[in-house]
């Protein structure tokens, strides 16, 4: 890929005296650099987050004095062992299955995060708006993992089943995204992981380049 | 207070004892316990002040307070070795903890144990069947002798062998989750005293006749002993890749008909042969039923019996070469083959000999003379010389034995009664004196050590001790430390509980000048002959649940009859019903199903926990059902419901709070 193909920015189709020119175009070819650098920065570190865990909950009691550790990826649940003992003990409370929940997200998180870094690493090519909203996603994903964990953490401590053998001493409650709860004899511990900060890395890279196009856009001659 | 005293076999009174034990409180201070308390001489005072008070009431000696520290493993913390024991009559193996010296398990492998399910369930069903003596499934054994995997002379904490010496009968238990995968029978021998010893590298799993009767289980009288009575050694071949004993690649070496005791395989410079020792070479089989003196004096009239030396390597190869005979489907080599291939010799060894013990660097084997106060050592090289030069007479069935002088290094004279024999890490040797009551200790000698083969010292012991065991102190490399005493008996050494006595395990820390006693743990479950104590970093392969949900724990492989959660059912074919189940707290699937009377049940029980601990028990009541399915485990049994009835079923472990609810019923209709 050279520079000049960068079409969207080789614009500058402007009368100007010759050494002007160059130098405008060399610091609109070092713009593009840059933002071509951040962004595919960003889409490696968003691809590279699908080998992280996002988000971490460790349940603490007395008869589990190594705790149990569930971690979730954008795409599965881990150590299995742990996540089929939480949901034994959910049971008991009515709450719904670990591996229901969000199954549809991890079902697909892997493609549409690949397509997200596509937009993002294609985005500097793109003219005009484009290039902007090609770039929202990546900046917007980690946002959207939150909401929609919340959303699931929310829904799981909302929807008990009434019937369940422990209902009456487990009233309606949203488990804690980040920090400590207590539920029953457990202590819970929850944490964003090292995926999440890689999306939130990446979705900075990629707010630095939307910031670096407009300021080059709004420093840039009118033609 | 008495009894307090007497254990300590002194008697001090009370005023002594107390300034024993601050001096012995003072020391720990001294030591470290001060400095523990980060040097706080408050505390470091308080903590002697509350151990003299302590002691002071209970009747401890500064020795008691010694041993307590040197034994207590506080809540939480694992013990540095494992034991594992013979259970004796039990038919069971025991698995303890040193130094705490706590009971971790019990093992069932002859007998059937309900805790575990064993012999209950199909699967560990056909393990004993596979023990089977005449088609009769027996359901106890008379176990001896432990025997760990080896790899280069060294426990390797894979497997574990034990004998059944009343029915020549093998165990095999694989040490990933402690439980009996295999029983093999002898089929040339109906007793099996010699066993189990390894090879070094586990090749093979020795096991020697004891009382000789005609081979392979065949009438013989008793006045044709001499002729038609044999013994014989046994070298089963196990296969780690299958983890069982490859029946087909295992065969026996014909003996005279004397009786075989204890063995040990060679090692290092020994490495390929194995020895074991005989006695009643004088062919005494008792009264007769006449005027003929019974054994224990018939067979205890010769000042000599004989120390069997077999080269197995050569055994092995005589057999792969088609020289072996096939009797009751495994190869026995004729005596006279084994003689004539210069594989099988003897050596004289004093009166009624009973422990062979072979010495860490395998160049000599210590025999103790059970009616002789000397443990006779032999080199290996001198027996070897012996052999070149043709130094030796036929017995009276043409085995060569070797002139006794050429062979022996050494004897040391110990103390009434020598038995068995371990070594420790330090060049000592201990042997149990079981007339003595108690363990001597005495120094290896040979080459370059000018004080060797003389005794040391000697600890008393409550009382008759039969086996010893120092840690890892049968392989090239012992680990010193810890002594257990195996006493068989224990007298007034605890809380009386009628005439049947628990025998008594004695820990003696060997690590010092003295030997001291630190602990005396009772057995109550059978009469414990060897044990072997084992690292615990050793044993790092052990699971803590099944590998996956579905589990066969007998052939260790996925069950093809597992059952995942929603794949519960009831399926009927004509009189046969079978019920496809799974447990996980705290629910039975099906928790109800029906039948006819007469109708045979089948049930495959899945766990589908994976959490450790998550044990289910299951039983059917008036079926004689009971059985443990541990996290992943899939088990299975079959009976004919011919009673019709109400039954209801349920979890037998207290699993979880709502462990009681954790029941279905079965019906039988009429």
């Amino acid at each position: 890929m050279s520079l000049s193909s960068a079409q969207p920015i080789n614009n500058a189709r402007v009368d100007k005296p010759g050494g002007q020119r160059w130098a405008h175009l060399m610091a609109r070819g070092r713009v593009a650099w840059v933002q071509i650098v951040l962004l595919l920065g960003a889409a490696g570190l968003l691809i590279g987050s699908i080998f992280f865990s996002y988000w971490q909950i460790i349940l603490r009691a007395p008869q589990y004095p190594r705790g149990l550790t569930v971690d979730v990826y954008v795409n599965r649940l881990e150590d299995m062992r742990s996540v089929r003992e939480v949901d034994g003990l959910n049971h008991y409370i009515g709450m719904i299955k670990l591996t229901d929940a969000a199954s549809i997200e991890r079902a697909i998180s892997v493609y549409a995060i690949l397509l997200i870094a596509l937009l993002a690493a294609a985005s500097t090519f793109l003219p005009g708006i484009w290039r902007t909203l090609a770039r929202l996603p990546v900046i917007v994903y980690p946002l959207v993992f939150a909401v929609d964990l919340f959303g699931w953490l929310y829904y799981a401590g909302h929807s008990l089943d009434e019937t369940a053998a422990l209902s009456s001493s487990i009233k309606e409650f949203t488990p804690r995204i980040f920090g400590t709860g207590v539920i029953g004899q457990f202590q819970t511990e929850a944490s964003f992981q090292i995926g999440f900060w890689l999306a939130i890395l990446a979705a900075l890279l990629a707010l630095v380049a939307v910031l670096a196009d407009w300021r080059a856009k709004r420093h840039a001659p009118v033609s | 207070m008495s009894k307090a005293a007497n254990f300590a076999n002194e008697r001090v009174n009370r005023r002594t004892m107390i300034k024993g034990a601050a001096g012995v409180t003072a020391t720990g201070a001294a030591l470290g316990i001060g400095a523990r308390m980060n040097g706080n001489d408050a505390q470091a005072n308080a903590l002697q002040e509350s151990v003299e008070s302590i002691a002071e009431a209970r009747g401890l000696t500064p020795q008691d307070i010694r041993a307590a520290l040197k034994t207590f493993v506080p809540s939480g913390v694992h013990d540095d070795y494992l034991v594992f024991s013979s259970g004796g009559q039990s038919g069971q193996v025991l698995v303890i903890g040193v130094p705490s010296m706590r009971l971790l398990k019990v093992i069932a492998v002859f007998a059937p144990e309900p805790w575990q399910g064993f012999g209950f369930s199909t699967e560990t069903q056909e393990v004993l069947a596979g023990g089977a003596v005449n088609g009769q499934v027996l359901t106890y054994g008379d176990t001896h002798h432990p025997g760990l995997s080896e790899t280069d002379g060294q426990y390797d904490g894979q497997w574990l062998f034990i004998n059944d010496k009343s029915n020549a009968r093998i165990g095999v238990i694989d040490l990933r989750d402690f439980e009996t995968k295999q029983i093999v029978k002898n089929p040339h021998i109906i007793s099996n005293h010699g066993g189990t010893f390894v090879t070094p590298n586990t090749e093979y799993i020795i096991d020697g006749s004891q009382y000789a009767t005609p081979h392979s289980w065949t009438y013989a009288p008793l006045e044709s002993y001499a002729d038609a009575y044999r013994g014989a050694m046994t070298f089963w071949k196990f296969d780690r890749d299958a983890g069982r004993i490859d029946q087909a690649q295992s065969f026996s070496v014909e003996l005279p008909p004397y009786w075989n005791d204890l063995a040990d395989a060679g090692k290092g410079p020994s490495m390929g042969w194995m020895f074991s020792n005989t006695f009643n070479t004088e062919l005494s089989y008792g009264t007769g039923g006449g005027d003929l003196p019974p054994v224990e004096v018939g067979a205890s009239q010769r000042d000599m019996d004989y120390l069997t030396i077999i080269n197995w390597e050569k055994a092995a190869e005589v057999v792969a070469a088609g020289k072996a005979e096939d009797m009751s489907g495994m190869p026995m080599i004729p005596m006279s083959v084994a003689v004539e291939e210069g594989l099988l010799w003897l050596v004289p060894e004093p009166k009624s000999p009973h422990g062979a013990d072979v010495t860490p660097d395998g160049k000599y084997i210590v025999v103790s003379g059970k009616l002789d106060p000397h443990v006779t050592v032999y080199s290996f090289e001198k027996i070897q010389q012996t052999i070149a030069d043709g130094d030796y007479e036929p017995d009276a069935y043409g085995v060569p034995v070797l002139d006794f002088e050429s062979c022996v290094e050494a004897q040391v004279e110990l103390g009434l009664g020598p038995l068995h024999t371990q070594f420790d890490d330090q060049g000592f040797a201990y042997t149990s004196l079981f007339l003595d009551s108690g363990i001597a200790r005495w120094r290896l000698g040979g080459e370059g050590i000018d004080d060797g083969w003389q005794l040391i010292d000697m600890i008393p012991m409550q009382y008759n001790t039969g086996h010893i065991c120092v840690a890892e102190g049968d392989t090239a490399a012992p680990a010193g430390k810890y002594m257990i005493g195996m006493n068989k008996w224990a007298l007034d050494r605890f809380h009386p509980v009628g005439p049947l006595l628990p025998q008594n395990f004695q820990l003696i820390d060997i690590s010092g000048e003295e030997l001291e006693l630190i602990y005396d743990m009772p057995i109550g479950i059978g009469e414990p002959h060897y044990v072997q104590m084992i690292k615990s970093e050793r044993l790092e392969n052990i699971w803590e649940v099944y590998p996956e949900v579905g589990w066969n724990s007998i052939t260790q492989s996925p069950s093809d009859v597992a059952t995942q959660i929603s794949e519960e059912r009831v399926e009927r074919d004509g009189n046969n019903v079978t019920v496809y189940m799974t447990m996980i707290r705290s629910t039975i699937r099906p928790d109800f199903f029906e039948v006819k009377a007469g109708d045979t049940v089948t049930m495959h029980i899945t766990n589908v926990e994976m959490a450790m601990d998550a044990t289910h028990g299951f039983v059917m009541p008036g079926q004689n059902i009971n059985l443990s399915i541990e996290p992943g485990e899939t088990t299975s049994v079959t009976y004919v419901a011919d009673t019709e009835g109400t039954y209801p079923y349920y979890c037998t472990e207290f699993c979880s709070a709502l462990h009681l609810e954790m029941m279905g019923y079965f019906l039988v209709s009429p």
